[in-house]
């Protein structure tokens, strides 16, 4: 194939990209442009496989990370050699069938075990950790977060901030008008107070 | 760097990936009713859009110390972020097709190094990151946001040391603008609403001088408060440049709360000049203050034990 590298803006725009040093800011512009570039230019094989998104997104990353030196491939761009779209869709031809493949053996290795196992139950309507946070909210057990509250608002406290959120969740408007406590003051309290004893029960109840 | 308002077809598009689509299914769960859980489902995408694409840029990004990964906080509050070690959290919001306006929740209008808006195709094949802000407004506008190439200048900025930092005066009369600082016609433009005071001050804008404001966030023990910190440069012959700094309140109050200090320092910290406001002081500014080009200094801006510096270049 006959191509002139000169004339091509998408060469260009590489040659320049790949002049600054790797993760400096010139570089990352440069390649934003280079993945924008081929994008418009439409020359990149399309199909529309299921497989077809997380092939392309790993060719972005293949782009980025071997465009200007090898880091996951044996050597990086050589524009004397292919264009680059040319140099990417054999990769995402070549991930398209790596993922057609394992997609294929999932089916069979899942078709299987459906003829063994009995029918999984049905997932139950309220996830079970809703109602773990709704109960530990309620009976609050050592009292925390009920003394926990905003200044001159007793009644604005954790627990009942928690329990209202929960979902059918009240709307921080709802309840900035409800207790007549700004939203931002609300919210602020609800980040600095109860976001840390939320996570502190997620840590213990084993969800994070 | 400038701050013109991004050309739309600066967005970048993305594929979603069948583990994006995975995760944003768990997220949005049915017990939070059909339209926020399309709308956990959107912003979920959105974030590990953006998580894509900064990987693409080598940039890191930790999945785990995103609030958003905590279920307990996803439960309770509507946030969408993406933790950048060493930076913060950087909130990520997917819109609809066509959407102009992004009304971001209360809870994430503090503790966040920036707002990405993220479009997301109908099909949710597709994701184009539009552009980005560095500060929350409860409405976004669509059109205003800043572009990708951007987004990555400015996390460049958010990683060099404080000594390195710092607003360079003199480009602002090359219309340059960064670090968050806006024209006066974007605020009030937009929803941050401004107080009359400021207001009236943008309509005597002379020929000569160039103004810029920028929207604090002061993160109290109780709230935070919202005040827009303006700058008048008027060129004062012999190079130098004459300096006037004001403070006003931002969206819709009148009045400043009593006890707001701004202070002017010099490079090393030494406080020149400070002015407190009183009850009902619709804004305050510092004395009338000049220098030459290459000098540096400081402003300070303090309420409750709370304080806000940034350095400046002439």
């Amino acid at each position: 194939m006959r191509r002139d590298p000169d004339n091509d803006p998408i060469y260009q725009l590489i040659a320049r990209t790949c002049q600054y040093p790797p993760d400096s800011l010139e570089r990352q512009r440069g390649l934003t442009r280079v993945v924008q570039a081929i994008i418009k230019s439409g020359k990149l094989w399309r199909d529309s496989s299921p497989e077809y998104d997380d092939a392309l997104q790993q060719t972005w990353l293949y782009l980025c990370r071997n465009l200007c030196e090898a880091t996951t491939a044996k050597h990086p761009y050589d524009a004397s050699r292919s264009s680059v779209t040319t140099w990417l869709d054999r990769y995402l031809k070549q991930r398209l069938e790596d993922l057609r493949r394992e997609s294929y053996q999932r089916r069979a290795t899942a078709s299987l075990d459906a003829e063994k196992a009995p029918m999984p139950a049905a997932p139950s309507a309220i996830p079970p950790i809703l109602e773990e946070v709704k109960e530990w909210a309620r009976t609050d057990p050592n009292g925390e977060l009920c003394r926990t509250h905003i200044k001159g608002h007793p009644e604005v406290n954790c627990q009942t901030l928690i329990l209202r959120r929960l979902p059918p969740r009240s709307s921080w408007e709802e309840l900035s008008k409800e207790f007549g406590v700004p939203i931002t003051t609300l919210n602020s309290f609800y980040r600095r107070q109860c976001f840390p004893r939320l996570r502190k029960f997620g840590e213990h109840q084993g969800y994070l | 760097m400038t701050y013109t308002p991004s050309n739309p077809q600066s967005g970048l598009t993305l594929p979603i990936t069948s583990s994006a689509k995975q995760i944003a299914g768990q997220f949005a769960q049915p017990l939070m009713g059909p339209q926020l859980q399309q709308q956990v489902h959107r912003n979920t995408l959105a974030m590990l859009a953006v998580r894509d694409y900064l990987e693409l840029m080598g940039i890191e990004t930790d999945l785990q110390a995103s609030e958003c990964w905590n279920p307990l906080f996803r439960l309770t509050a509507d946030v969408s972020d993406l933790y950048l070690p060493e930076l913060g959290h950087l909130e990520c919001r997917g819109i609809q097709p066509g959407e102009t306006v992004y009304q971001l929740p209360a809870e994430v209008l503090a503790d966040r190094i920036g707002y990405v808006v993220v479009e997301i195709e109908d099909s949710l094949r597709q994701a184009t990151i539009l552009g980005f802000t560095p500060t929350g407004t409860p409405k976004l506008s669509i059109r205003r946001l800043q572009s990708v190439e951007e987004l990555l200048s400015y996390l460049h900025k958010l990683r060099q040391p404080q000594s390195v930092k710092g607003v360079n005066l003199s480009q602002w009369f090359e219309n340059i603008l960064d670090n968050g600082w806006q024209t006066l016609d974007y605020f009030l433009g937009t929803s941050v609403n401004l107080a009359p005071s400021l207001r009236s001050y943008a309509l005597r804008d002379t020929q000569t001088s160039v103004q810029a404001g920028k929207l604090i966030n002061l993160n109290l023990e109780l709230g935070h408060r919202a005040v827009v910190l303006l700058i008048a440069l008027t060129p004062a012959g012999r190079e130098q440049v004459g300096i006037q700094v004001q403070v006003h309140p931002a969206f819709g109050e009148t009045y400043l709360p009593p006890n707001m200090e701004i202070t002017v320092l010099s490079e090393t910290g030494q406080p020149l000049k400070h002015v407190r406001s009183r009850s009902l002081d619709n804004y305050i500014q510092l004395p009338f203050f000049q220098g030459y080009p290459g000098e540096r200094f400081q402003l300070a801006l303090s309420y409750e034990q709370v304080q806000w510096t940034e350095q400046f270049s002439i």
